[in-house]
């Protein structure tokens, strides 16, 4: 166990006032060089740390200061860490997992959200934050009839906001779109990257699923929109380039497969991808151990590495460290190389969450659509 | 009358032309104006905010939009520049990979601390070492160009001296030329083609950021952290040439680490031929009867040869 300096100050025989008191003096988790440390401070039978840090058990418990109602854990944690967690609280024999009352610190996603620990040397990028005086793109909302799925669908495009009819622009079709943009703020990215010429200015097609777990798992249904469908309507509304070279998949988790399955179905049509954290599972021998929705995943990812064909001819792959698809992302790299896509792969000490996919989408977009910085000074 | 008698403002990056109306407030100026925006690329004649800001009368010389009237109109000409640029391309690889192994030396032996002997000789040989790949790959490009100019003889070309013509007389009628920032090359090829700096030689000019680096003796492309690349300041070839002395570093403060004592130093004696002068939101620097001078409030500053920004002198 690590311990941490705060509890010099404390011991089992602390009064409540003088833990109050030490405790509002810190921020929590307490980060103390590689050193974090937990608090929680209320009544409870037994106080767990629920996190998901593959490799470490899902529920490391607190301990309790003596007899007093502090709750404690410290754990080692890389410099540059991001860690999403809740506590495990379990009062009366029912446990309930609760933000961090004492962090601030709090990312949202579809399943509500978590607390964050931020490790020494993690900052958010400045270019992820909405900026005053940067332009702001503007969001058009189309629906199209699909034949593929034979249904109805909507989706939202991001127009630069130095958008001109007469220019031709690269395309970027996301996956999971309106969480991109909710979750990892796509659009300020996009907005920041942008005006600083980081990355060209880009259409980018937010598409969002209606069956994701299916439609995503290497659905011939789902390629055939987006290449079929969506990307001619919207070679109709605005002046893109009409070739591989203008075009850009990309998603994250499942929308990492639909992004590889769609490319691997029509190759030729985008010639960059941008995969993160993606679940990419496969089998060497035997059957997988993961839920039944990655069955159709797998047979695919094991069809691909048989014969990957070129998909694209640049791929940007990111994943943390900390999640359990490391192992699927760290094998698709040389796997990818050596059937002559050029890839970059960055990983990160974080996890399977949006604002790690955040975290990464400066290097990711501006190594595949590179922006004028470099010989351009306004 | 040459080139270094010309006066000449030069700023920095211009988000709401703050130095710029302060420029030319100086220049006192009656008559219009020619702007030069190639630099925008496309965007060359969303020129109205710019237009606003002047509060006098401009001419927009369009120098972009005539550039690709002429490679549609004139085949060859874009055929053999593009054979330049592929050249040029090449060169420039190898002169990177290069340039990425001496810089990459010449940090670790400045930042190296050793009591017991004095490198500084090390230094200054890794520093020289850097000095004579950037003269070979200037000499080399500018061989490259001037071949290609035998072939081209740019100036001869018809269609080029009618846009000359065109140029030559909207310069007849303007008091001073404004060269906004953009795409530096792009702003170079443009000057060269047009042969702008030929026509009036007298009148001033006011540039900013990426104009400023085209007029120099050599353009240098710089920033420390890009999201992509090594970051290291290259040599891109010669500029206008129109001042001899100074290197102008737009936007320094947020392209360079100026905190980084090694950095700092090695780009200073790096390029110990010029004055590395920071040009900022408010910075004026202006030539007149060739010598360089501050307008405003604020010091110039350059890179010193210590590591760090000192005030400028000229």
């Amino acid at each position: 166990m690590i311990s941490s300096p705060i509890f010099e100050k404390l011991d089992d025989s602390s009064t409540p006032e003088q833990i109050r008191d030490v405790v509002s003096q810190h921020s929590f988790p307490l980060v103390e060089g590689s050193n974090v440390t937990f608090v929680f401070l209320g009544d409870a039978e037994h106080v767990s740390l629920r996190h998901w840090i593959y490799g470490l058990p899902a529920s490391l418990p607190l301990t309790r200061l003596g007899t007093t109602d502090l709750w404690y854990r410290a754990m080692e944690l890389p410099a540059g860490s991001r860690v999403e967690y809740k506590f495990g609280v379990t009062r009366h024999g029912h446990e309930e997992w609760i933000f961090d009352p004492l962090n601030p610190q709090v990312a949202h996603d579809p399943f509500g959200g978590n607390s964050v620990a931020r490790g020494s040397d993690y900052v958010t990028p400045e270019w992820s934050k909405k900026i005053p005086g940067v332009g702001q793109g503007r969001f058009d909302h189309f629906s199209i009839k699909s034949d593929a799925f034979g249904d109805q669908r909507s989706f939202r495009v991001y127009v630069p906001a130095s958008f001109r009819k007469y220019r031709r622009y690269r395309l970027l079709v996301v996956h999971d779109g309106d969480d991109y943009v909710r979750y990892s703020r796509l659009n300020h990215v996009l907005d920041n990257l942008i005006a600083r010429y980081e990355i060209s200015p880009m259409i980018v097609a937010l598409t969002n699923p209606h069956n994701r777990l299916v439609e995503y798992a290497n659905d011939p249904r789902h390629a055939r929109h987006l290449v079929e469908e969506l990307i001619p309507e919207l070679e109709k509304h605005y002046p893109l380039i009409t070739q591989g070279s203008g075009r850009c998949i990309m998603g994250a988790s499942f929308g990492g497969v639909a992004s590889l399955s769609t490319t691997w179905r029509y190759p030729g049509v985008f010639d960059a991808m941008l995969v993160q954290s993606g679940s990419f599972a496969f089998t060497d021998i035997g059957q997988h151990s993961r839920s039944p929705a990655f069955d159709p995943v797998v047979e695919f990812m094991n069809k691909f590495r048989k014969d990957p064909g070129q998909p694209v001819k640049k791929a940007f792959v990111s994943c943390g460290v900390y999640e359990s698809l490391i192992y699927e992302n760290r094998s698709l790299v040389p796997f990818l190389r050596k059937h002559g896509i050029k890839t970059r792969f960055e990983e990160a000490y974080d996890g399977h969450n949006w604002e790690n996919w955040r975290d990464r989408l400066r290097t990711g977009l501006s190594w595949l659509f590179r922006g004028p910085l470099w010989e351009t000074y306004m | 009358m040459a080139d270094e008698e010309r006066q000449l403002i030069l700023l920095g990056p211009q988000p709401k032309y703050g130095s710029l109306k302060t420029a030319l407030a100086q220049l006192q100026l009656q008559g219009p104006v020619a702007l030069i925006t190639a630099g925008w690329e496309t965007d060359e004649h969303e020129d109205r905010e710019l237009r606003q800001a002047i509060g006098i009368e401009s001419i927009n010389l369009n120098l972009f939009a005539r550039t690709e009237q002429l490679f549609a109109d004139d085949p060859e000409l874009i055929q053999t520049l593009q054979a330049r640029q592929d050249e040029l391309r090449h060169l420039r690889n190898a002169y990177n990979d290069r340039l990425h192994h001496q810089l990459k030396a010449a940090r670790q032996i400045i930042r190296r601390e050793e009591h017991l002997i004095d490198l500084d000789g090390e230094r200054e040989s890794a520093i020289e070492m850097v000095r004579q790949l950037d003269r070979q790959y200037f000499v080399r490009t500018s061989q490259i160009i001037d071949r290609y100019e035998e072939r081209l003889q740019t100036a001869q070309r018809p269609l080029v001296v009618v846009h000359r013509r065109e140029i030559g007389e909207l310069l007849n009628r303007v008091s001073a030329i404004l060269i906004s920032g953009g795409h530096v090359a792009i702003i170079l090829n443009r000057l060269k083609i047009f042969g702008i700096l030929e026509t009036r030689p007298e009148l001033p000019m006011i540039a900013w950021s990426g104009g400023t680096m085209a007029l120099a003796d050599q353009v240098v492309f710089f920033h420390d952290s890009p999201p992509q690349g090594a970051g290291n300041p290259e040599v891109l070839r010669a500029g206008m040439g129109l001042f001899h002395d100074i290197l102008p570093l737009p936007d320094a403060k947020s392209r360079l680490h100026l905190d980084d004592r090694a950095r700092v130093e090695l780009f200073a004696r790096r390029f110990d031929r010029f004055k590395c002068v920071i040009l900022d939101e408010q910075t004026i620097l202006e030539r007149k009867n060739s010598k360089w001078s501050s307008i405003g409030g604020d010091p110039l500053t350059c890179l010193g040869d210590q590591g760090t920004v000192v005030n400028f002198r000229a």
